[in-house]
């Protein structure tokens, strides 16, 4: 048997707060063994990186380990976990952004590390901090270049080889490239696994992606409500999951599965409405948009200073039938949302054409009427369940706004019936009129942006990353809501998303964006079986799926 | 109510010993202040009360001549120390309310205009609160002061002394309250809730005032209650140049004037009295104005 590296025996944490004392960590045993790489996977509220950040004595206050033991190499480590932090365990945090000290070059923070956990020359620093970064891949010419000239991916690797300097024992990662692009985090997490296996380290991976645990992982741990549901070898449990939370999870996982939407034509003729292809419903024409980057107006004037821009859409040009789904997919920084601001009009394109039902968005013959008119067909779903609700406001009032602006009641009753025919659209109750934004989960808040999108009945909806902050079982339930209402409603959606999985199971077609440029577009089928453009593939290749 | 008593806010209020204590003393202050016809003892604006034979007689001491006693003595008019620094306190509390409540109302609008619109608008509120802070905010206010009396016939000037310090300690405070909502606006506007206002084709005015206004005012109240002290303070730093409140209707700042002559002839009690209370007043509400930024700011727990 392999020797345990690291053992958790019976561990609670328990954050005491005013409303009581709440178990974040609720009796749970694990344990490393020596060259693995150990996911724990869960969803928000799990405790999983609660988990993580015990191991490494850094729980948040008021968070206190209330019972169990950590021990490293069969010694306690919970009591002092400074003895073991840095040296022989360390950790990889989330935000590369943040974890690397904006204001010192990276070799110094190298050699600072190296030096702090193993007494050396400064040469001897030095040239370990070089081969550092070499392993990582990265070119030591860049040593005495500051973290901001780094990309993110980049920025994660000096991360990663800030870990590895001081040859730790274990590594806990908690969620390292959440905030990166697919190809980044393909990338990272490759690496990661090389090294570790090299150098015999092991890996305790905290995250919520099933794709990203099925490629890296060796065990995998899940967590669900600060409880350890099932453990085992990674294959097996999310091919044969016995936990009927594990089972939900990875089903409601998103995979590519091509055609796996329901066309309404494969629903009984004459009863559903249609994919019309000869309407389209919205027809963007060598859309253009640049922005301006130069410095505010009065300073620009005072150093007589250019104008600078940048070319965030590139002549993007596409069109979508009526009741269709049109995916548009791409890496941070490709343009989508830009693409989804110019649809809405929240953005004037630099040029190029919007057309919605024959109509050019864009034109100045458009009267103030006509644009109210048209605004109320298109609208949409943001991405962020936070920040797209107004905090000051009730539920009631949020609905009511658009219902009033456009005047689509004509009484008070009128108004309250619609709110409530909203409310239950979506699946929430009559009650939850009278509550504020603050007191719904995520999942329940996106459903409420779903129904004031609904209000004023309109006939394109544009969906943002609609549930990339969404757990997967709670995205699952968004997708099949919005798959619902555009059967019922034969809603148009121009669906904008980083993850191919999910856009595989929504959409008709898609294009893919990449750097404000339209690389590709295809049926849906087609752009997974065959892919044609070179990034494309590459995106394919690097899209940590959940493939058994 | 009840979501008061079960609020976070009130949790923290009731376990912070400097709160309640701040809280109670200005409470206590404001209270006096308002009901000062009821418990001053004298009218001191009224100088048919006076009685010179009264003059400097000393706290609890019977008067030489009419063996009057005074809680805390008079000064060299024989008016009651302790009514003149009741109704001073509704002087000085009034003046500070009201140009706090001309600052802020300043401060919001032009906070909200700069950060909204942004663009030239923008750089040109922003650069005249530049230059206005580069002078000392007392200075402003002195000048504002000088300029409004100026204008004003000689008639009037005491009669609108009061509205003439309201404005000039106003005019001199609103800069850091529009540097707080502009920069509070900038987070606010790029949120997607306003982007969900514009879609359904509300105006700026209306995002403005009914979704981005209610989520700004949180660090305008903290900013507000210690401009408040602020205000208090400058309110007094005029009166004792005197350049404030008359002293026919004196605010705390002109009574520490009028003692201020007589600090080294014995008389101690006429400077001591005010000084006291406006110290207790600038105090507390300065103490509750930084628990109140503590408590609403979490970052700073």
């Amino acid at each position: 048997m392999v020797e345990k590296l690291l053992e958790l025996k019976h561990i609670s944490v328990t954050f005491k707060t005013r409303r009581g004392s709440f178990k974040a960590v609720d009796d749970l045993s694990l344990d490393l063994k020596e060259g693995e790489i150990l996911g724990i996977v869960g969803e928000s509220g799990a405790g999983k990186s609660i988990t993580g950040a015990a191991i490494l004595g850094l729980i948040p206050s008021p968070g206190k380990l209330s019972s169990g033991t950590i021990s490293f190499k069969g010694q306690r480590i919970d009591l002092n976990p400074k003895l073991m932090r840095g040296s022989k365990i360390s950790m990889i945090f989330q935000d590369p952004l943040v974890s690397l000290n904006p204001l010192r070059r990276i070799g110094d923070q190298l050699i600072e590390t190296i030096q702090t956990h193993s007494p050396c020359s400064s040469a001897e620093a030095f040239k370990r901090a070089i081969k550092s970064l070499e392993e990582v891949g990265i070119d030591p010419s860049r040593f005495d270049a500051y973290p901001h000239t780094f990309s993110g991916g980049m920025r994660q690797r000096v991360v990663i080889a800030l870990a590895l300097a001081p040859g730790p024992a274990v590594i806990v990662a908690d969620e390292p490239t959440t905030s990166l692009d697919v190809s980044n985090q393909d990338q990272v997490l490759k690496l990661l696994k090389k090294l570790c296996k090299e150098k015999k380290t092991s890996v305790i991976l905290v995250t919520h992606d099933m794709g990203v645990i099925f490629q890296t992982t060796d065990r995998v741990a899940v967590l669900y409500g600060g409880r350890l549901v099932e453990i085992g070898v990674t294959r097996e449990v999310l091919k044969n999951p016995t936990h009927s939370y594990t089972q939900s999870l990875v089903q409601s996982t998103p995979k590519i599965e091509v055609g796996s939407f329901k066309k309404p034509t494969d629903q009984l003729d004459g009863f559903q409405p249609k994919i019309d292809e000869q309407s389209k419903a919205l027809v963007a024409e060598k859309l253009t948009r640049e922005f301006d980057l130069s410095p505010a107006w009065f300073f620009r004037k005072l150093s007589f200073q250019k104008q600078k821009r940048v070319l965030a859409v590139d002549s993007v040009s596409f069109s979508i039938n009526k009741g269709e789904t049109y995916g548009l997919v791409g890496d941070s920084g490709s343009g989508k949302s830009t693409i989804a601001k110019m649809v809405v009009g929240l953005l004037k394109p630099s040029s190029g054409a919007i057309t919605f039902n024959g109509k050019n968005l864009n034109g100045s013959d458009l009267s103030h009427r006509e644009s109210q008119k048209i605004r109320q067909r298109i609208q949409m779903v943001f991405q962020s369940p936070y920040a797209s609700l107004n905090p000051r406001w009730k539920i009631g009032d949020i609905l009511l706004e658009p219902i009033r602006v456009f005047g689509l009641s004509s009484s008070i009753e009128d108004e309250h019936k619609r709110i409530f025919e909203l409310l239950d659209q979506v699946g929430l109750s009559k009650s939850d009129v009278q509550k504020y934004p603050h007191e719904f989960s995520g999942g329940q808040r996106q459903r409420i942006s779903i129904a004031r999108a609904l209000a004023s009945k309109p006939d394109v909806i544009i969906c943002d990353e609609p549930t990339s902050a969404l757990d997967v079982s709670i995205q699952a339930q968004v997708l099949n809501l919005l798959r619902e209402l555009q059967r019922e409603f034969s809603l148009t959606y121009l669906f904008i998303t980083h993850d191919l999985a999910v856009v595989s199971s929504m959409a008709n077609n898609i294009g893919v964006l990449n750097k404000g440029r339209l690389i590709e577009e295809q049926s849906s089928e087609m752009l997974f079986s065959k892919p044609q453009h070179e990034h494309t593939k590459m995106l394919l290749a690097a899209a940590p799926i959940l493939d058994i | 109510m009840d979501r008061f008593l079960h609020s976070d806010l009130f949790y923290d209020f009731v376990r912070s010993p400097i709160a309640v204590i701040s809280f109670v003393l200005v409470s206590t202050l404001i209270l006096l202040a308002v009901f000062a016809n009821f418990i001053a003892p004298t009218n001191p604006f009224d100088p048919a009360s006076l009685n010179l034979m009264n003059g400097f007689t000393a706290p609890l001491e019977p008067n030489a001549f009419t063996g009057e006693v005074f809680l805390m003595g008079t000064d060299d008019q024989g008016r009651d120390l302790f009514s003149a620094i009741l109704f001073g306190l509704r002087v000085s509390l009034f003046v500070g309310l009201m140009a706090v409540a001309l600052a802020t109302g300043i401060g919001v609008f032009l906070g909200l205009l700069a950060g909204y619109i942004g663009g030239w608008l923008d750089s040109l509120i922003m650069r005249l609160a530049d230059i206005q802070m580069t002078f000392p905010s007392i200075l402003i206010a002195m000048l504002i002061y000088g300029v409004a009396r100026g204008v004003l016939p000689p008639a009037l000037r005491d009669e609108m002394a009061i509205s003439v310090l309201i404005l000039s300690i106003g005019l001199s405070e609103w800069v850091s309250i529009a540097r707080t909502v502009r920069s509070s606006t900038l987070v606010e506007k790029e949120k997607e809730y306003v982007a969900a206002a514009r879609l359904i084709g509300l105006n700026h005015f209306r995002i403005m005032l009914r979704h981005i206004l209610p989520n700004v005012l949180s660090p305008v109240l903290v900013i507000a209650t210690i401009t408040l002290a602020l205000a208090i303070i400058a309110e007094a730093t005029l009166s004792f140049l005197g350049v404030g409140a008359p002293p026919t209707k004196p605010s705390l700042g002109t009574l520490i004037r009028v003692g201020q002559d007589f600090l080294f002839s014995g008389e101690w009690w006429i400077l001591l009295f005010p000084a006291i209370t406006l110290l207790l007043l600038a105090l507390s509400v300065n103490l509750f104005g930084d628990w109140l930024r503590d408590t609403l700011n979490p970052r700073l727990k």
